[in-house]
């Protein structure tokens, strides 16, 4: 058929035979590399490095929708095991067993921990890829937003502790199975707040705002942040320890913290009230709502739940209230309608009391026309606060109350920190208390933003009237602290504690509130036992029992 | 066993396969025998002739295997061979005759052969296995190959399958639609997360079946068959065992199709052309019009009920009220979407060449309407295929094929979930409302050719869905493949074969306002008017197989080697998207002004990387060993896995079998076991592998998410286990195959028992890791079984034929560890059990017994059911008598117990053929026993609490105190929950379906030079079904995913169809 020589054969097959060889050992050679595929769908953790500004915004984002997820749980664990909210006949199994402190850890949506973990070890992972050696115009560009992970992952870690009792405590991203054979340390609760103390020490302040901006993000007010600030979380962290160890000085750290988060931030507690608006009492002015809207000046840190599930994570909890699964206790309903409400009349100087704090107007509605039904009102801009000013300066008050001043922890309540509390002239609080120059009270009038004499009004007046010129509203003498069996500091942290409720009902806070001021009282479970069990009112004894063992306040985690 | 002298050539060779053979224990004292002494001679006379009319044959070829020697038979008949001892097998061949293998024994020196006229099923008809075809009696492994060339019937691949390899696969067609796909299951479940469908090799081309991708359209699925004209391929072979050398793919089987090629230099064009019609499907049977209004109004009973309805106007019964004739129509909705379809198919291809090239050209075009209306499917194929001799020694065989697959269609079958929205026709049309009309009525009461809105049940009109949606699969193949190959002396040849594939699959989906009940998204929130989704999926695929052969044939001993190694590069991505709300039903686009849009999209790279070595071996034609091995290494495995080898950084696996027959027939001591022509003992073990892991299992990935409409955040997606792995599949069978009585009867029979371990698994990761789970390896079942078939022929006369065939299969599935221990799966609102020590798929749900007749005999029991919120209700008379397994008063959780099992007892195909003169007749009848199937259709036609038009059984339910009756009372919203997922929906699937009665005629064309032959045929298919079963069709399949097995959502069913079509040879 053809012919062919048998020299070009020969060259031809030895051609095949290198071609051969070459077949088989090419794909050999370079085999790791060859076999790695990469997708444009995802980014392997392996072989991604944090190091421009983009991919930073991008990795805090996907941080901040991991805790977009925890809004939900932080504010059900936080409210449905205390004694403010309270289920419904319509109330689901999942929440219905967190209220009775039944949850079964292995089926329970609130009672995962893996949610807590998942920001944990995102932050993780930023924290030890961003890189922050780079920098731009002389600034490190990236050790801002390491910074802000830094503060979310103690923020986290807190949560987690408070919930759960303890925390599987790592730093190092786990980022493949190998990574679960050393099982991380888990840290009890009062350990794991040292640790987080230490941690939030080193977070910091580049500027006096503390995080970076995303503009438009959310579309939110530039002072309101997505993110957790470290002062007040530092705040917090020696608050909680000073509770455990009972001990003056972190009581006075707690409160400087407060301070200089009040006074960087800029933080006062004017303008957001509900007040009648004469004393007829039919008529009332609300303000105190707005401070929950996006461009109110009150809000610190927020959760902003996406608006459906198409734009991001979004949150149950609207639906819940609105749908009548949640409800506010008889406790709350009781605690507002009990508070006197002072109409105080300027131009004849005359007090007017009637009972009820206005606030319960802006936290309560009903449903719809045709429905009695009570429904919680209070989130109807889809905004669940973190940090805000009235948190914070009833945090402080707490401090401050434990730090031997329950003059000026009062004067918080009644008045207002502002320069004419503070001045020693007007009497507002005990010369005692303010002899020794604390920073923490002398830092308002050195740094002066609140010095102003009309800077802050007391918490309490925000739905309870004029409190500075409520005559119900104050300390009593020692005589009748005696009678009642209490100093004027444990007085005064009633006073704190029935205030938190009336100005953060919902928000979240409320059952850690309650261990915290348990915790450092002589009957270290007593104080919250009594506050929650009176709202299972039909089986006082049962509930009673089981929160007097400090172990029951904690979930069992997975 | 005596054996006889010769020389061993290679001795070294020799004697590893001799220790070789030992170990697997066929040849024991073997090697002793062995002396140096020569080949030598025998010899042979006799006559070949025609086993029918015993008339001598002229022209046969005698010849050994080797082709050493060979002889023709003289005009008597008779032939004289003088061949090597060793070579004691002849192989028989004649124009127009089977070719037929025998042996000859020692001392034999007259032998008459007996051959068989071409037609026949022939027990000697080649095998295809993974080098190509090959002689059976060197075929070591478990094999069943189906040569289609005569085939005439079976219209799509589907269907050639199923009336044919039913017993050699488990498998049921996806529904009633042309080339809607196949379930298949070969030896049993072979995985429970991963897939189980066998790997499919077209023309030696391993595909990357993507089992797990999804159709927008419900109740449809990709058929990776449906771009392969049935007209072009040459043979189906089906894999059990012995797939190492698929490596990793290997796992569930594997099903080799090979296209016609060139054969001759003759041109050979055939032109062949079918035209059939399918009949309108039988639905189940509906109340009509006024059972219908009884059953509304006992419904309507209900407070909730009357609120939630829309206008009470059907209630008006006077004929002078303005909406009178809306309300009062006798409507056989079925009928007005179901039809009789007419189908039809061309085919002509080309076939032929000259010395140095040889191709076979085919075009193709087929149309079939589907018996449920705007739904269709069409297709255009080519393929050329060639074989070119380059030059001396250098053979290229070049490819090219290209198929484009269109389909419209509307959804089909029940959705899982009652908040979906309900738009696929046929379901429609049996639930809707008969006293409604399709088409409104004008002010004077006259009908108009305007369809009717969606009605004030919330039910939409199944006509406006046809009308006004859209509904379209387009599906575009092509490929291109070049093999070169260089024959580098006689024994030694070099080929690789570069292949590349191309696959887009788009599709669109429109679900309209008008006629159309809008539908609520409680978890979102929203209503949806009308919705639009798109999809677009692409797969490049990118092959070479580049392998060295090694022949060499001794007389005594013949070994083949094939080794070489297999790249395969893989690029898959899929776009799609979903939107809401376009605000007119003119705009069926999507578009950015979508309301509640979603869009995603994959892109999954994926590479393998094999290195193979094949040996086959066979001594003196008696003894047949094949022992193969592949290395493989995936983008999908980790890179540290715990049962691979490491090595280049990454981790490979290694799938070793061996594989061995004893041709028992060829020894001496069979000489006198006459009504034996062969016997063939076969063994093998293997491993072979499943690599269907999830893309991202390995390895830790980054994924984008969507942060508050605005921004784009990237998160921690998954939790990568380097440790991932395949699937480990161990395969090991033991069969024989036997031919008997001249060819009348022959047997094949297998036992396997096949184990996988390694099974892939999600496992539970601690809270901390932040992950739910991650994947690993751990878990194993098993696959224990029999396969049975046999072909007799019973009358064997010159003009007439009469045969019987049958394949008889039975598996047993056992779960035998799991990772996680037990759990259940909930789907369709059944609950799948999958647990140890129990088969896949189990059915778990309440028992019942009964419904009670009278309150004495539901109080007598003092049973409550547990609602959702923990109340109790006391079952009464007309509830469902449930068994309370515990005895503790109250049904609930823990009274469910196994209702049923999907998996069959036994299942096969009965064929009878039929043949006199140039007629031939061949029935075909393929059934499954002994399996149970949740009928969830039937369960939402006669759940008696929703507006759904019932099943006529529901005009029995319970309707007064003492009534005797199995179907419980209809109530609104179900409160006792009577239709439950419980042993009332399960039922035995079993069936004996009548596939095929085919006639054929060839006729006589002996004057027309220019014609070759004629044949005409004719068909009827599904002509009827044996069964129990209630719903439309007991053989359907809504999933590849093995937890849906056995779950009937009402897909269109197969109906009884006519074919009639001509082939011509020119």
């Amino acid at each position: 058929m053809y012919s062919v020589n048998n020299e070009y054969m020969n060259k031809f097959f030895s051609i095949i035979k290198v071609l051969v060889l070459l077949g088989i050992i090419l794909p050999m050679t370079s085999c790791s590399d060859y076999m790695t595929t990469d997708s444009s769908q995802y980014l392997s953790a392996d072989n991604h490095n944090i190091d421009s500004p983009n991919d930073t915004v991008f990795s805090i984002v996907g941080i901040l929708a991991k805790v977009g997820k925890l809004t939900d749980r932080t504010i059900l664990l936080g409210e449905l095991r205390a004694d403010l909210m309270d289920v419904t006949p319509t109330t689901t199994g999942d929440l219905r067993d967190i209220s009775n402190f039944t949850v079964d850890n292995a089926t329970n949506t609130y009672a995962d921990t893996k949610d807590y973990y998942s920001v944990i070890n995102n932050c993780n992972y930023f924290i030890q890829k961003a890189d922050t050696s780079i920098s731009v115009r002389g600034r490190k560009t990236l050790s801002a937003e390491v910074q802000v992970a830094k503060a979310i992952r103690a923020w986290t870690y807190l949560q987690i502790g408070l919930n759960f009792g303890s925390a599987v405590y790592y730093r190092n991203p786990i980022l493949s199975t190998t990574d679960l054979e050393q099982v991380p340390n888990e840290l009890p609760l009062e350990q794991l707040i040292d640790t987080l103390i230490t941690e939030v020490g080193t977070i910091k302040l580049l500027r006096q705002v503390d995080y970076p901006r995303y503009d438009g993000l959310n579309g939110l007010s530039s002072d309101i942040s997505l993110f957790i600030n470290p002062l007040i979380l530092s705040g917090d962290l020696y608050l909680w320890k000073a509770s455990f160890t009972r001990e003056t000085e972190y009581y006075r750290a707690a409160a400087t913290k407060y301070a200089e988060a009040m006074v960087y931030g800029n933080v006062a507690t004017s303008n957001y009230a509900n007040s009648w608006t004469d004393d007829t009492f039919t008529r009332y002015f609300n303000s105190w709502t707005s401070l929950f809207s996006t461009s109110s000046f009150e809000l610190i840190s927020i959760f902003k739940p996406a608006s459906s599930t198409y734009d991001g994570v979004s949150s149950s909890l609207f639906s819940m209230f609105n749908n009548y699964e949640l409800k506010a206790s008889a406790n709350y309903n009781n605690l507002s309608n009990n508070q006197d409400y002072c109409f105080y009349t300027t131009t004849n100087n005359t007090s007017k009391f009637t009972k009820g704090d206005l606030r319960i107007k802006s936290v309560l509605g009903t449903m719809n026309t045709n429905s009695t039904d009570t429904i919680i009102t209070k989130f109807s801009n889809k905004v669940f606060p973190i940090y805000r000013a009235g948190l914070l300066y009833l945090r402080y008050a707490e401090a401050v109350n434990r730090a031997g001043k329950p003059g000026l922890a009062f004067a918080t309540l009644k008045y207002g920190l502002n320069s004419k509390t503070l001045d020693s002239v007007f009497n507002r609080v005990p010369h005692k208390e303010l002899a020794d120059k604390a920073s923490f009270v002398t830092i308002f009038s050195t740094v002066n933003p609140l010095a102003n004499t009309l800077a802050n009004t007391g918490i309490h007046s925000r739905g309870s009237g004029s409190s500075e010129y409520n005559t119900y509203y104050t300390i009593p003498d020692s005589a009748s602290l005696a009678l009642l069996n209490m100093d004027s500091v444990e007085y005064v942290e009633n006073a704190i504690c029935d205030e938190l409720a009336l100005e953060t009902a919902f928000e979240g806070n409320r059952f850690q509130d309650l261990m915290r001021i348990s915790i450092r009282r002589d009957n270290q479970t007593k104080f919250l036992a009594q506050k929650v069990a009176q709202k299972h009112s039909d089986n006082y004894n049962h509930y009673f029992g089981i929160l007097s063992d400090k172990k029951n306040w904690f979930i069992k985690s997975k | 066993m005596r054996i006889d002298r010769h020389i061993c050539k290679i001795g070294i060779l020799h004697k590893g396969v001799m220790v070789f053979l030992m170990a697997i224990g066929i040849v024991p004292t073997y090697a002793q025998n062995y002396s140096k002494s020569k080949i030598g001679t025998d010899s042979i006379s006799g006559k070949v002739v025609n086993i029918i009319t015993k008339k001598e044959v002229v022209g046969a070829k005698i010849q050994t295997i080797n082709m050493a020697s060979s002889a023709m038979t003289d005009d008597n008949g008779k032939f004289g061979l003088l061949y090597p001892i060793s070579s004691r097998t002849l192989l028989i061949s004649a124009p127009g005759y089977e070719n037929k293998e025998i042996v000859l024994y020692p001392g034999e020196k007259d032998k008459t052969i007996g051959i068989l006229p071409i037609g026949s099923d022939n027990y000697f008809d080649d095998k295809v296995n993974f080098l190509g075809a090959r002689r059976k009696s060197s075929i070591s492994t478990s094999i069943k190959t189906l040569n289609l060339n005569n085939n005439l019937n079976s219209n799509t691949v589907d269907r050639a399958i199923v009336n044919q390899l039913a017993g050699d696969i488990n498998v049921t067609a996806n529904s009633g639609a042309h080339s809607s796909g196949l379930f298949m299951l070969l030896r049993g479940i072979n995985s429970i997360n991963a897939t189980n469908q066998p790997l499919i090799v077209i023309d030696g081309v391993i595909f990357d079946n993507r089992d797990s991708e999804k159709s927008i359209h419900l109740g449809n699925s990709f058929n990776p068959f449906s771009p392969v004209d049935v007209n072009d391929v040459q043979s189906i072979s089906v894999v059990k065992d012995g797939t190492s050398i698929w490596g990793s793919k290997g796992g569930n089987g594997v099903i080799l199709i090979n296209t016609n090629r060139g054969r001759s230099q003759a041109t050979q064009i055939s032109v062949s052309t079918a035209l059939g019609y399918n009949t309108q499907p039988t639905v189940i049977p509906m109340m009509n019009a006024s059972q219908y209004r009884t059953y509304v109004n006992d419904i309507l009973k209900n407070e909730d009920a009357r609120n939630s309805i829309s206008s009470q106007y059907f209630l008006n019964n006077n004929p002078d009220f303005v909406f009178y004739n809306q309300y009062h129509n006798n409507t056989n909705w079925a009928d007005g979407i179901y039809r009789n379809s007419p189908v039809q198919s061309y085919n002509m291809s080309v076939n032929g060449g000259d010395e140095v090239a040889l191709y076979n050209l085919s075009l193709g075009y087929s149309r079939a309407l589907n018996t449920i209306k705007e739904n269709d499917f069409s297709r255009i194929n080519a393929r050329f295929n060639s074989d070119i001799e380059l030059i001396r020694n250098l053979k290229v065989s070049f490819d090219i094929a290209y198929s484009q697959v269109d389909r419209t269609m509307r959804n089909d079958g029940v959705t899982d979930g009652i908040s979906s929205q309900i738009n696929s026709p046929g379901f429609l049309s049996l639930i809707k409302s008969p006293f409604l009309n399709p088409y409104k009525y004008d002010n004077a009461k006259n009908i108009t050719s305007n369809l009717e809105d969606y009605d004030f049940l919330n039910i939409s009109n199944p006509y406006s869905v046809i009308d006004k949606g859209v509904g379209v699969s387009q599906q575009r193949n092509f490929s291109m493949s070049i093999v070169p190959q260089l024959k580098i002396n006689k024994n030694l040849t070099l080929s690789s074969r570069l292949s590349y594939t191309d696959k887009n699959i788009s599709e669109n989906l429109f679900s309209p306002m008008y006629g159309v009940a809008p539908y609520f998204d409680l978890d979102n929130n929203f209503i949806s008017d009308n919705y639009v989704k798109t999809q677009f999926l692409h797969q490049i695929s990118i092959f070479n197989d580049s392998r060295l052969n090694w022949k060499m044939n001794s007389g005594i001993h013949s070994f083949e080697l094939n080794t070489g190694l297999r790249l395969l590069n893989d690029a898959y991505q899929t776009e799609s998207a979903f939107g809401h709300n376009t605000g007119s039903d003119q705009v069926k686009e999507i578009s950015t002004s979508l309301k509640y849009k979603t869009v995603s999209g994959i892109d999954e790279p994926y590479k393998l990387v094999s290195y193979y070595g094949i040996i086959n071996y066979s001594l003196m034609d008696k003894y047949f060993a094949e022992v193969a091995t592949s290395a493989e290494t995936s983008s999908r495995f980790g890179r540290q896995t715990n049962s691979g080898v490491q090595a280049l950084g990454v981790s490979w696996a290694v799938f070793p079998s061996i594989n061995a027959a004893w041709l028992v027939s060829s020894e001496k001591f069979m000489k006198n076991i006459k009504f034996i022509d062969q016997f063939k003992l076969r063994g093998g073990y293997g491993i072979s592998g499943n690599d269907d892991i999830e893309s991202t299992a390995a390895r830790t990935y980054l994924g984008a998410i969507q942060y508050s409409g605005t921004a784009t955040g990237i998160q921690i997606n998954n939790l990568g286990n380097p440790a991932v792995q395949w699937e480990t599949v161990t395969k090991r069978n033991v069969g024989f195959d036997a031919s008997m009585l001249h060819s009348r009867l022959s047997i094949t029979f297998d036992l396997y028992n096949n184990t996988t371990d390694n099974l892939l698994t999600l496992k539970d990761a601690p809270g901390y890791s932040g992950v739910g789970s991650y994947w690993v390896n751990d878990g194993k079942l098993e696959n224990k079984g029999i396969e049975l078939g046999f072909n007799a022929t019973i009358v064997r006369q010159k003009d007439f034929s009469l045969s019987l065939g049958a394949t008889v299969s039975h598996y047993e599935n056992k779960i035998l560890k799991l990772a996680n221990g037990d759990y259940r799966t909930t789907l369709y609102r059944a609950e799948v059990l999958t647990a140890q020590n129990q088969p896949m798929g189990l059915f778990y749900g309440y028992e019942t017994n009964g419904v009670y007749a009278t309150v004495g005999a539901a109080q007598l029991d003092g049973l409550s059911v547990r609602t959702a919120t923990n109340a109790l209700l006391p079952l009464e008379a007309g509830d469902i008598r449930f068994v309370n397994k515990n005895n503790d008063k109250i049904i609930d959780e823990n009274d469910k117990v196994v209702i049923g099992n999907p998996n069959p007892d036994l299942f096969g195909t009965f064929n009878l053929g039929v043949k006199y003169k140039d007629l031939g007749l061949r029935a075909i009848f393929n059934y499954s026993y002994g399996n149970d199937v949740y009928n969830y259709l039937r369960s939402q036609l006669e759940s008696g609490s929703t507006f759904y038009n019932q099943t006529v059984a529901m005009n029995n339910r319970w309707l007064a105190e003492g009534q005797k009756t199995d179907i419980p009372k209809s109530e609104y919203g179900d409160p006792k929950a009577n239709n439950r997922f419980s042993d009332r929906w399960i039922e035995d699937g079993s069936y004996l379906k009548f596939k095929t009665l085919e006639l054929s005629y060839d006729m006589p064309v002996k004057n027309i030079s220019f014609l070759q032959g004629i044949t005409i045929w004719a068909s009827f298919n599904n002509l009827w079904t044996l069964t129990k079963y209630l719903g439309m069709d007991p053989e359907f399949s809504s999933s590849n995913n093995i937890f849906y097995r056995g779950i009937d959502t009402g897909l269109l069913p197969q109906s009884r169809s006519y074919y009639a079509g001509v082939k011509i040879n020119l």
